[in-house]
């Protein structure tokens, strides 16, 4: 029992973290209102005490990760177009997954990446480069001209190891 | 229409600057109307449109017409990125990056996430 709970509390952490990033901290404050129903931007402003504009731009936020969806109506009398909003809860697996599946597949092609090249760094920390661009520059840094220094990524490497390990126990816990 | 003019220059004196990507979600009207306004707005000299790249995408910043344009600013350093982004912890930013296309080899912030926890 202990367990579970566990895990819905990580998830819940997991998801947050996703809203907080997509739409901001009126976005998490929007989404944990529990809004069942449709409601409009305006409804959200005055009840939260916030601008209508950053209310909007939170939704639009939520929306574009698929966690919020809108119908528009037009009022025929005054010409509005007024945006009915409903917060997709039932989604919240699928888009925690969705986020959780891109950002392993992101980190696995840059694994790759990481462990095929050799890099250099900027003695300033300018920019980082691999070996044959390293080269073209004559291993000088076309920024400020210092040495440009070879980069052992051994680190690098394992921190994205580890990080997809953990990529992983995510998935399988929301799975 | 004059409505959203006034939107916008409100929102304008209010911000300081905003993106034109940012500005007609907020404003709830459909991107190329906000274009046209805002080219309109540009002509009739109240504003300025500055072309910036945000997240690899062009888009442009909008600036009251009084402001003085800088140049633009030289590309900071990855220290100094890495620096502003050291609150960023967790989840690589890819987690709930709304990017459609997007090449993780060439990701900046993917780039800093990893050398900051190669130093950590």
């Amino acid at each position: 029992m202990k367990v579970k709970e566990e895990a819905i509390s990580e998830v819940d952490e997991l998801l947050a973290e996703l809203i907080e990033r997509v739409a901001g901290e009126i976005g998490l404050v929007i989404y944990s209102m529990g809004l069942e129903d449709e409601f409009t931007d305006e409804q959200i402003s005055s009840e939260l005490g916030v601008e209508i504009n950053e209310v909007r731009k939170a939704l639009f936020a939520l929306y574009e990760v698929g966690l919020a969806s809108y119908r528009r109506v037009k009022d025929d009398d005054t010409g509005w177009i007024e945006y009915f909003w409903k917060l997709n809860y039932e989604k919240e697996k699928e888009v925690l997954l969705r986020e959780l599946m891109k950002t392993k597949r992101n980190l696995e092609e840059k694994l790759k990446e990481e462990d095929q090249n050799v890099y250099y760094l900027c003695k300033n920390g300018c920019i980082k480069v691999n070996y044959e661009e390293a080269m073209e520059y004559n291993f000088m840094c076309p920024k400020c001209g210092s040495m440009l220094e070879y980069l052992d990524n051994t680190k690098a490497v394992e921190a994205i190891k580890k990080e997809l390990e953990h990529l992983e126990k995510l998935i399988r816990l929301i799975s | 229409m004059i409505d959203t003019r006034e939107e916008i220059l409100k929102l304008l004196e209010k911000k300081g600057e905003i993106l034109q990507k940012d500005l007609w979600k907020e404003l709830n009207i459909d991107s190329s109307k906000c274009s046209r306004i805002l080219r309109k707005l540009e002509k009739e000299g109240l504003i300025k449109r500055i072309e910036v790249v945000v997240d690899g995408v062009k888009t442009f910043k909008i600036v009251p017409a009084h402001v003085e344009v800088e140049e633009e600013e030289e590309e900071p350093s990855l220290i100094e990125l890495m620096k502003k982004v050291e609150a960023i912890t967790g989840l690589p930013p890819c987690f709930g990056c709304l990017l459609v296309e997007c090449d993780p080899k060439e990701c900046l912030k993917l780039e800093i996430w990893c050398l900051r926890r190669s130093m950590e």
